[in-house]
């Protein structure tokens, strides 16, 4: 019997390294490498909580061509006139619960805009002009909280987002800084004007967004959808000048606006290709309108502007804390409005600081 | 108490013993290297075939006072090019490398002419596009101090550049209005040195190089009626880099680098207005490796430079298998 006992006990002994036990199983584990390796398609729309998000970004865009009013397209490379936008982008997130997040973002732009030059024939006069316009400097600080249904994410999501965004950065002009060069004589030479733009709004501008998530095992659709417009009219001012002999005397005066309103859509579907990888296709379009400049007392209509953008991209996870995310931009469609090709990357970094 | 014993030795059976082992690797893992871990010359009988594609645009420049400054007139530049390369292990110290580029250059600009007291105004349109085949560049690289237990060698570079591409404008329908050449019009020749060290995840190199470019003749404006003989300053390069993994496939590599470009002889003479320009700059590549298929990204940023060396950042994608 004694023998019996332990060659029954032996084989079960044996049987255990293959047998896997099914009990009562709790929610998944909550630890921070699953949270931070969640990939897209079981991911919620919000940070987690205690979550801390840094995204530093770079878009480079080529702007070579534009819509005119019918949405035809004109070639800014041939005019001469395309450039070259440098962005980089900041941003910083933080999940105060699994429902409620708060974010901060801002941006530093440079760009330079010519236009075609001119030279003016008049007896033994000849000036050329060389014109060109600088942007160059921060943008204004948004800052914003979102809400998301307060349930775990499984198949649906969706969250609200509102903000604003504060006029912090420098927004008027600075003062120009054109030269005059290959001076010959007084009646031979070259001006080259050159404009100084800020990027600042001038004006508060409030914002309210939502968006909405799908996932259907490796495929997820989002939808996101927002309205942004400014809180009240703004003060800048012009720049015009003198020029006596190669001394340019400058002179300011102020002129009112108000800043666009803007409605932006964007839809994406997303393909996880692996746990770590995610490929997606985002159609995003973006309208402006009810702005206005006041030009010698007069308010003109800034004009209405509209333009339809595929982004396709990717996410890839590097590390539990570090991600890439690239895209590019292909303008399809637009009216009265600048259509820059632009690749943008980004790398965030996630943790959790306060979990142990 | 003897099947006490056999049932006992029976279960051994299920136990896998892990004992201290050493990795083998096979030609497949070696051709599956990255850019941290691979020597700096490809294995014997190893071929690397793939092409580099390089983009750039021509906005703004270093002055003769180091500022960074936009082009003062209108126009619109890019500089591009799609460049197939072969590279191939002929020992485990000694490699060749043959690239041909297929150049797209473009400038693109409009001008005004306004004669009020002719009551004329003229619009006139700059288009200087250059498409075609390059210079053919070949290299040799040899580990002068092979890659050993230390991890750390030298290795010697000699590139040799043949002049294939086209060296005079064409097409010429006015000053403004022309094919731009694809090819510099001259042999050159480039000795480069570089030491690597691998502390895994990390690698680290220094590099040395001087490239000296041989008497040519060409059109150097497309209204000379024949061709003028220049020299191309001489170049000389240093830097150093710092690569590691971000993860076992994906590395990082960033370089530091000098250029310095000594000044052009005109009919074997320095013009007065020759400037010997210089560019400082940053060069990181994030390379993607899956098992023998190799992809980066890479941006070249100038940091710095002076006397008209070019201020623009260069974007560069490498696309390479390893057969």
């Amino acid at each position: 019997m004694k023998q019996k006992i332990l060659i029954a006990f032996i084989i079960s002994a044996l049987l255990i390294p293959f047998t896997r036990i099914y009990g009562q199983q709790d929610k998944p584990a909550r630890d921070k490498f699953t949270l931070l390796t969640m990939p897209y398609n079981q991911r919620q729309l919000l940070l987690y909580r205690g979550q801390l998000q840094v995204n530093a970004g770079y878009r480079l865009a080529v702007k070579g061509k534009s819509y005119d009013s019918e949405g035809e397209k004109i070639s800014l490379k041939a005019e001469g006139t395309a450039s070259i936008m440098h962005t980089y982008l900041m941003e910083l997130k933080y999940g105060i619960t699994d429902f409620i997040e708060i974010g901060a973002d801002s941006y530093f732009l440079k760009n330079g805009i010519r236009s075609p030059s001119a030279t003016y024939l008049s007896g033994s006069n000849v000036i050329s002009t060389n014109s060109l316009n600088e942007y160059k400097g921060m943008g204004d600080i948004t800052l914003s909280a979102a809400l998301r249904l307060p349930m775990d994410y499984k198949i649906f999501d969706f969250s609200l987002r509102g903000g604003i965004t504060l006029p912090v950065a420098a927004y008027k002009p600075s003062q120009p800084t054109h030269t005059i060069t290959e001076y010959t004589t007084p009646n031979n030479y070259t001006v080259n004007y050159h404009f100084n733009n800020n990027n600042g709004n001038g004006v508060p501008l409030y914002f309210i967004s939502g968006a909405a998530k799908v996932s259907l095992t490796k495929i997820s659709l989002e939808a996101r959808g927002g309205y942004r417009f400014p809180a009240r009219e703004g003060e800048s001012i012009r720049w015009s000048w003198t020029l006596y002999g190669s001394t340019f005397t400058y002179y300011s005066n102020p002129y009112s606006y108000l800043p666009d309103r803007s409605l932006f859509m964007n839809g994406s579907v997303h393909y996880q290709a692996a746990g770590w990888f995610d490929l997606f296709l985002t159609g995003y379009y973006k309208n402006t309108s009810s702005g206005w400049t006041e030009y010698y007392d007069i308010k003109y209509a800034n004009p209405e502007t509209s333009l339809f953008t595929l982004e396709p991209g990717f996410e890839l996870q590097i590390s539990p804390s570090l991600t890439i995310y690239q895209y590019a931009g292909f303008q399809i469609t637009g009216k009265n409005t600048d259509a820059p090709f632009y690749l943008l990357t980004t790398i965030s970094f996630n943790m959790f600081p306060f979990w142990k | 108490m003897k099947k006490i014993a056999y049932i006992f030795l029976t279960t051994l059976v299920p136990i896998i013993g892990y004992g201290q082992t050493e990795k083998v690797l096979v030609p497949s893992d070696l051709k599956q290297l990255t850019v941290v871990t691979e020597p700096s010359t490809l294995y014997k009988g190893f071929l690397r075939a793939g092409f580099d594609l390089s983009y750039g645009v021509i906005d703004k420049y270093f002055d003769t006072k180091g500022k960074r400054v936009f082009m003062p007139s209108n126009g619109w530049g890019t500089s591009s090019s799609l460049s197939p390369s072969l590279q191939y292990g002929i020992t485990n110290r000694f490699q060749v490398i043959v690239t041909i580029p297929y150049v797209n250059d473009l400038q693109q600009g409009q001008y005004i002419l306004y004669a009020p007291s002719a009551d004329t105004t003229v619009n006139g349109s700059i288009s200087v596009k250059g498409k075609g085949i390059g210079d053919l560049n070949t290299a040799f690289k040899y580990q002068i101090i092979p890659e050993g237990a230390s991890k750390s060698s030298l290795t010697a570079r000699v590139y040799l550049t043949i002049p294939t591409g086209e060296k005079n404008p064409t097409d010429i329908k006015g000053p403004y209005n022309f094919k731009s050449p694809t090819g510099n019009g001259c042999f050159s020749t480039e000795l480069n040195l570089t030491y690597r060290k691998i502390i895994y995840p990390y690698s680290y190199t220094g590099y040395i190089g001087y490239d000296y470019s041989f008497s040519g003749s060409k059109i150097l404006d497309p209204s000379d009626t024949k061709e003028t003989e220049f020299n191309y300053g001489d170049r000389f390069n240093a830097g150093a880099s710092f690569n590691l993994h971000l993860n076992e496939w994906i590395a990082l590599t960033n370089d530091l680098n000098f250029t310095h470009w000594g000044k052009t002889k005109i009919d074997n003479e320095i013009p007065d207005n020759a400037l010997s320009k210089w560019v400082i700059g940053y060069e990181t590549h994030l390379v993607f490796q899956i098992k023998r298929f190799r992809v980066a990204e890479a941006v070249l940023i100038r940091l710095a430079g002076k006397n008209e060396a070019p201020a623009d950042p260069q974007y560069i994608m490498i696309v390479q298998y390893t057969f």
